[in-house]
């Protein structure tokens, strides 16, 4: 019974799609113009090897070869991407799970058509002479980034019955660096990476894995909003296959990737070195590739992950509601029921 | 190897390798002490620069921090008021020329996002406008909270509401003001009531863009730089502009896969003072063992460093050391130069000598020897090789004069030894009339001549003397006392008188001029040819054998008497004995009897006997042929070293059928 609606559901789906394409192309053919699509992708952040497979999509053509014409927003300290796609000023907005089903909780329609990064690299690195090991937090001053971020953090201390004093965290680690905090949040592939970087060895840190303790949730996604997926799923599918073509990619030439993202982050004045986005790099692929024992698939969103993140953000407080699964995934983008 | 070389081209090497030696040892020795010397003096240069240009950042560093702290001050009395905290900021940045910029960031929880910002981009520490002429004083007024932006998140806001104290900023690019590096003192504030703890952060700017300029005005030679590190070890100020702002000294430690940069760059950022020398880290100096001095800038927490290629230090050694080493390339020359030719002048007396020692063994003696100059051991060896040849010379003229004389007197000994066969009867048969006797004589004479005669006469018609001696000794005087004695024996012989009165006669006419007290045996007989009868005397001489003529064999019966000449007044005995027809008589010397074969045994008078039987019925010269046949074959290769005489007589008597000699 279930099956034939799921059938049923995908059939439908593809006529639709399968109509948008003619449509498309009768489209193209009548204005005797390319059959490409205009879309813009507002990353969440400044250029960097989190986001080196759109680059790279971009740059060997994976979306040009399915007609899609795409131009690439940087993001920043400063910009909300969900928000370019309420605004109209993007088509697909890159941004982090939990940061996703909060402006969902919030009304925004966003839609997950790809969920691209499916292992956390949240941590909390420490100084090792003051914390050793996570009781040692509690009452210490600790920076954690916004809202939406903290969600793993928060479950982690709550589980772990600590009360760290937490200190807003911005787009630099230097208050940790210059003392004012005893430990804070990093991402494993950047924030942990700089802090080496910095001159401080790995053996004066302490380092808490997110994941290791059971609050992993899968990080940056392809987002858009629910009219476009509805209006265009044929487009949203292409996107997201375009863009795991271009993840691929950067999986088989890591350094031509590296160059790539260097020479974005150069354009955009962004102060980088190629060891530092060789580090990301690597570490954003293990990421999104599973390894072995890991369950995930690359693009999709297990409602098992969604619903688990969901449940701790709702019991946390954080948000009051989601919605359902199948609402907040795009088809393409859903696990096998 | 060098055993091969002439010894001109040795000692030359030898010279100049041990020269060359001292000459290197010396020149590596003040190389070095040079390089110490230098190399401290370059470590103190470099260490001086690096606190001077650590100290020149940290004046406008700290400059900038006092402007700071005043503004804060004012900003305290002043509350806030958009209007007032603009002039204030205005003010302070076109009075302060090393601020780019002043803002007042308030917090935003208690008074809303403001905050007023004022910078003049031509300020002259420098950006990039600074070189384009732009006016001075011009500044430039902005709201960095317009539009609700979120200046709280910066670091400029955050750190020091964060830690409550005033503090540099980790550098950053400003993409917003003056597109370029820019470092800033954050100052936090309380304003009186304020619930919050800090309610507003003042900042200063400053431009780093003049920071590189003052590390790229630094004289540091061709490979020397300067470069400037931030309290996280980014680079500020770096020749490479891709490094300023991307690199630290981390991420390159970590792209080289250099650890020791690493540990380096931490000492750097912990603010220590050190001066270390390095080797491959090519990161900072590609160019092998290099030196880098470092030093803090206080204020900011920044530290320069300055590296320097040891290379550079050695060249500068090179530079001092230049005309050291061209003086020991010239001297090592020169000394070459000096050592060939003493070299060759030492052995070229040698040369000389060799090529004419050479001709001398050729067998050229007259061939002239160097002319020895001087009183060295060449010229001990060339007078001592002229002493040698002239030695040579005058042996070899005695040699051939010798020779000559030999030659000489050899030749006269063959005239003598002709005169001595010449002296004796060698006519056979003497007497070829008569039929009544068979005589044969053979002398033998030794490698020279020899003493040893005899002699038969008829005194008539029925007498016959038969006489045979050896002189003693052998040579010329020998040969000489021979043919006076039997010139003696002839007269005496002819003057008449028995054997025995002539033989006394004879001995002292010879002992009376014997001055050499040379002697002579002799045996002497004279036979009646009609009876047979025989009276014999004897002087010390070889008893003579007596052959029967039916082949039996005996010495005559012995009589005494000494050898002639001994001495005067000698007496001898004369005996008789009476030969019958076919009876023989054989006188013989004792170069017959002790001839010699090669084992030193004497042929013997016993055996001479057996031979002389073996004859029987053989006519006398058929003896003495077979006899002599017997001697030369018992000698063998034995020189023969007496002479060897040998007289046989047979008396036959009338008619007895004797065969005789023919002729």
């Amino acid at each position: 019974m279930r099956l034939r609606v799921v059938i049923a559901t995908v059939l439908a789906t593809c006529g639709v799609a399968a109509a948008l394409v003619v449509g498309l192309y009768a489209g193209g053919l009548s204005s005797a113009a390319p059959a490409t699509e205009r879309v813009r992708l507002i990353l969440q952040w400044e250029p960097q090897a989190q986001f080196a497979g759109y680059y790279l999509a971009l740059e060997k053509g994976f979306y040009r070869e399915r007609g899609l014409d795409v131009e690439i927003i940087p993001g920043g300290p400063a910009i909300d991407s969900l928000a370019y796609l309420e605004s109209g000023e993007a088509e697909f907005a890159t941004a982090f799970l939990t940061g996703a089903i909060t402006a969902a909780a919030d009304g925004a329609p966003v839609i997950d058509v790809c969920q691209v990064v499916n292992r956390s690299g949240l941590l909390i690195v420490a100084r090792r002479d003051v914390i050793q090991d996570r009781d040692d937090l509690d009452g210490r001053r600790v920076s954690l980034w916004g809202a939406s971020f903290r969600t793993a953090y928060l479950g982690y201390f709550e589980t772990a019955g600590i009360e760290p004093r937490i200190v807003p965290q911005y787009y630099s680690v230097n208050l940790f660096l210059q003392g004012g905090v005893d430990a804070c949040a990093a991402m494993d592939y950047n924030e942990y990476h700089t802090i080496i970087q910095a001159g401080v060895d790995p053996d004066e840190l302490t380092t808490f894995s997110m994941r290791d303790a059971g609050f992993g949730f899968p990080e940056d996604g392809i987002y858009a909003l629910a009219a476009t997926v509805r209006k265009h799923p044929q487009l949203c599918r292409d996107f997201a296959a375009a863009s795991l073509e271009g993840w691929d990619y950067c999986r088989r030439h890591p350094d031509e990737a590296v160059s790539r993202v260097m020479d974005h982050a150069r354009a955009a004045h962004v102060p980088t070195n190629r060891v530092h986005q060789r580090w990301m790099l690597d570490h954003i692929l293990a990421a999104i590739y599973p390894g072995d024992g890991d369950g995930w698939e690359p693009g999709v969103l297990s409602r098992v992950d969604y619903e688990r993140t969901r449940a701790i953000m709702i019991d946390e407080g954080l948000i009051a509601g989601a919605p359902a699964y199948r609402r907040f995934v795009a088809p393409g983008a859903r696990s096998a029921p | 190897m060098l055993r091969r070389l002439p010894i001109a081209w040795r000692i030359t090497a030898l010279v100049v390798l041990g020269a060359g030696l001292v000459l290197g040892v010396v020149s590596v020795y003040s190389y070095l002490q040079a390089r110490d010397f230098l190399e401290e003096q370059k470590r103190a240069e470099i260490n001086a620069t690096a606190q001077a240009t650590a100290e020149r950042i940290e004046v406008v560093g700290r400059a900038v921090e006092k402007v700071v702290e005043g503004l804060a001050l004012s900003v305290d009395d002043i509350e806030p008021g958009r209007r007032r905290a603009l002039t204030l900021l205005r003010r302070t940045v076109v009075r302060n020329e090393e601020l780019f910029g002043a803002a007042i960031g308030y917090q935003p929880d208690v008074y809303g996002r403001f905050a007023p910002y004022v910078y003049q981009p031509s300020s002259i520490y420098g950006s990039p406008e600074e070189d384009e002429g732009r006016p001075r004083g011009r500044v430039v007024v902005n709201d960095l909270g317009r539009g609700g932006s979120a200046y709280e998140v910066n670091d400029w806001f955050q750190l020091p509401v964060q830690m409550r104290e005033a503090m540099w900023t980790e550098p950053y690019y400003d993409e917003g003001g003056g597109e370029i590096v820019m470092a800033t003192y954050a100052c936090p504030v309380h304003l009186r009531h304020d619930p919050v703890p800090v309610s507003a952060v003042v900042t200063g700017d400053v431009s780093l863009y003049w920071l590189t300029k003052l590390l790229e005005g630094l004289d540091l030679g061709d490979t020397g730089y300067a470069f400037l590190i931030s309290q996280t070890g980014t680079f500020i100020a770096h020749p490479s502009p891709g490094f300023i702002m991307n690199e630290s000294v981390f991420s390159v430690a970590e792209a080289r896969h250099e650890p020791a940069l690493r540990a380096i760059g931490r000492r750097m950022i912990a603010g220590e003072t050190g001066y270390v020398e390095f080797d491959g880290i090519r990161a900072l100096a590609p160019e092998g063992r290099s030196w880098l001095a470092y030093t803090p800038v206080p204020s900011t927490g920044w530290s320069v460093g300055i590296v320097f290629a040891d290379s550079e230090i050695s060249a500068d050694v090179m530079a001092l050391n230049r005309i050291q080493w061209i003086l020991a390339v010239l001297g090592i020359a020169a000394l070459l130069l000096v050592a060939l030719v003493i070299a060759g002048s030492i052995t070229r007396p040698i040369r000389v000598l060799e090529a004419a020692t050479r001709t001398l063994a050729q067998g050229d003696l007259d061939a002239p020897l160097p002319k020895a100059k001087g009183r060295d051991e060449v010229a001990h060896l060339t007078a001592s090789f002229g002493r040698m040849r002239d030695d040579l010379l005058r042996h070899i003229e005695e040699l051939r004069a010798t020779t000559a004389a030999r030659e000489r007197i050899e030749s006269e000994l063959r005239i003598a030894a002709a005169i001595q066969m010449d002296l004796v009867p060698r006519t056979f048969p003497p007497f070829p009339r008569r039929h009544d006797l068979d005589l044969y004589a053979a002398l033998e004479p030794a490698r020279e001549v020899g003493g040893d005669f005899y002699d038969f006469m008829l005194l008539d018609d029925d007498r016959l003397v038969l006489a045979i001696a050896d002189v003693s000794g052998k040579g010329v005087p020998a040969a000489l006392l021979m043919a006076v004695g039997r010139s003696f024996l002839r007269s005496l012989v002819r003057e008449g008188g028995s054997p025995a009165e002539i033989l006394a006669a004879l001995n002292d006419e010879l002992a009376a001029e014997n001055e050499a007290s040379m002697f002579i045996t002799m045996f002497l007989a004279t036979v009646d040819l009609r009876s047979g009868s025989v009276r014999y005397a004897s002087a010390g001489h070889n008893r003579p054998f007596h052959v029967g003529r039916d082949g039996d064999v005996e010495q005559v019966p012995h009589v005494r008497g000494v050898a002639l000449g001994a001495m005067p007044g000698m007496v001898y005995e004369e005996a008789e004995l009476s030969l019958r027809p076919g009876d023989a008589l054989f006188l013989y010397t004792d170069g017959a009897s002790e001839a010699m074969n090669a084992r030193d045994e004497v042929f013997g008078e016993d055996r001479l006997g057996e031979e002389l039987a073996a004859c029987h019925g053989a006519t006398c010269e058929d003896a003495i042929g077979r006899i002599l046949t017997a001697l030369h074959e018992y000698a063998g290769d034995t020189e023969q070293w007496d002479d060897i005489t040998m007289v046989a007589f047979r008396y036959l008597g009338s008619g007895a059928g004797w065969p005789v000699g023919e002729g």
